[in-house]
């Protein structure tokens, strides 16, 4: 059985932020809504400082708390380990943002145009109004990946820092560097057994 | 070096411009949760003073009790979520999910509440009449039962919210059910002197007295259990303790809201051939009041759990 994971190379990183505007270009997120981040650290006192940066989207958890929580059932995991979800669904009781230990769940509060002339050509084919009022996160990219691509943001990457496979291969690339790199999951005490891994 | 004709260029560029997130740097900064606001507050704090008055008035058969703890319920809290919901009309879809969504069973739990309220009030009042007493009791039962649910749904929704550290806790649904019957009992005894009902005042200001002191513990071992607890509990605490909302907390809910009605309520009890039934009702006053405090404070202490500093 798959089981589509995540790894981010924080060696690699440079916070070139192009992750984040792969995806927002691909799932066409309205202004100030973010279903992937890169946060920054700065550590150490001058001269000795040291700047790193942590990109964060949803960890597709193994055991999802949104998938649980959620009421009206928007969240669901598929097989392959990918939570999706489906915002026609959402009747906005955020409790997701409540559970998810890892604020990778995004409400679309309001929709506004990027540009004061009114919406554009690409913002009303993504017809961002319509959720309005709804969650949103990362999905992986599964229309992407089911067509045998690679998500957005892997895809975009330019130091090659995000890498995407099946975690349950041990002969993947994903698996082969949690391994040899010693990858660790974010928040792993709270049991959830997320699907994303840390290189250091 | 950016000249500042520059900078001021760049600051003039409007918002469309920056698709990228500004710096989020990882510091200690704890943030609170803005999700929930006023409007939940009313919808958790409505359904825990009307099941408390709705059980009450069953265990005195106080029918006004009964109509306002159900109104309580089924019109003002069911009205608050509809009304803090983006997409009401799609509420029903809350029903989708019993099996793991303590939102979902609470949901479950008001559509039973509501239609066998109604029959119980029914039965109660002599609008609706049976020959079968056994009915009756079953009727009776099950919607005390959807009733305490009603009370008890909120603390764990609470205690589900793995990523806010002070809700968290296996105290908070009971210290939820113990302040619902409080509240309960503070509105009982607001509406109890309009009513030609004969009430033993002694007895219910005993157990009045004593649900305001369970109360009042709970809250004390929340706030020293928290110590204990992650950092954004203890973050959460001290917003409460001493910070942004203590004059709320410490004035409002623990002193006019608990501590007073105890006084009063104690004053009542030693005194109850001199003092005035009128003690009881501000008493209550206080308490209700207070609840709708506690309630505000408890949502708004909601900080988040870091995402990548530990906890």
């Amino acid at each position: 059985m798959i089981r589509y994971g995540m790894t981010i190379d924080l060696k690699r990183c440079i916070g070139c932020q192009s992750c984040t505007m792969a995806c927002k270009m691909k799932n066409g997120t309205p202004p100030g809504i973010f279903y992937r981040k890169v946060l920054e650290k700065v550590t150490g006192t001058y001269p000795n400082i040291k700047r790193s940066y942590i990109p964060t989207n949803c960890m597709h958890c193994d055991d999802p708390p949104c998938v649980r929580n959620c009421p009206s059932g928007v969240f669901s995991k598929r097989d392959d380990g990918v939570v999706i979800y489906d915002p026609s669904k959402c009747y906005g009781a955020r409790v997701c943002r409540m559970v998810c230990p890892y604020e990778a769940i995004s409400f679309i509060e309001k929709v506004e145009p990027y540009y004061p002339s009114g919406f554009t050509k690409i913002e009303k084919y993504w017809d961002n109004q319509s959720k309005e009022g709804t969650a949103g996160k990362c999905d992986f990219c599964i229309d992407r990946v089911t067509s045998g691509l690679k998500p957005a943001c892997v895809k975009t990457c330019p130091t090659e820092a995000l890498k995407f496979g099946d975690l349950n291969d041990p002969n993947s690339e994903v698996s082969k560097l949690i391994l040899a790199r010693g990858g660790y999951q974010m928040h792993a005490e709270l049991g959830t057994n997320p699907s994303v891994y840390y290189l250091p | 070096m950016i000249s500042n004709e520059a900078t001021k260029r760049v600051e003039a560029l409007p918002a469309y411009t920056r698709l990228i997130p500004e710096r989020q740097e990882i510091t200690s900064k704890y943030n609170v949760q803005t999700d929930w606001k006023i409007v939940e507050v009313l919808s958790f704090y409505l359904g825990g003073v009307g099941t408390g008055l709705y059980l009450l008035s069953q265990v005195f058969d106080y029918v006004i009790g009964l109509i306002v703890g159900y109104l309580l319920v089924v019109v003002c809290k069911n009205g608050a979520h509809l009304l803090a919901s983006s997409k009401p009309f799609r509420a029903m879809g809350v029903l989708r999910k019993p099996g793991t969504s303590w939102i979902s069973r609470g949901a479950y739990s008001i559509f039973i509440f509501a239609v066998l309220g109604l029959a119980d009030i029914a039965f109660r009042t002599g609008m609706a009449t049976t020959e079968n007493a056994m009915l009756v009791s079953v009727v009776s039962i099950l919607t005390a039962m959807a009733a305490f649910f009603i009370m008890a749904y909120v603390g764990f929704v609470f205690a589900e919210a793995r990523n806010i550290g002070f809700w968290n806790s296996p105290i908070i649904p009971v210290l939820i059910i113990s302040y619902s019957f409080c509240m309960g009992y503070a509105l009982f005894l607001v509406l109890a002197p309009f009513t030609a009902n004969q009430f033993d005042f002694p007895a219910l200001a005993r157990q009045f007295l004593l649900t305001l002191a369970a109360t009042t513990l709970l809250i004390f071992i929340l706030l020293t259990v928290v110590k204990r607890m992650t950092k954004s509990a203890q973050q959460a605490a001290s917003m409460l303790i001493t910070g942004k909302y203590s004059l709320m907390f410490g004035f409002g809910v623990i002193i006019a809201g608990l501590l007073v009605p105890i006084c009063i309520v104690g004053y009542y009890l030693a005194n109850a051939a001199a003092a005035s039934g009128s003690l009881l009702s501000i008493a209550g006053i206080l308490t209700i009041i207070g609840g709708l405090l506690f309630e505000m404070c408890l949502i708004s202490a909601g900080v988040y759990r870091p995402i990548v500093d530990a906890d």
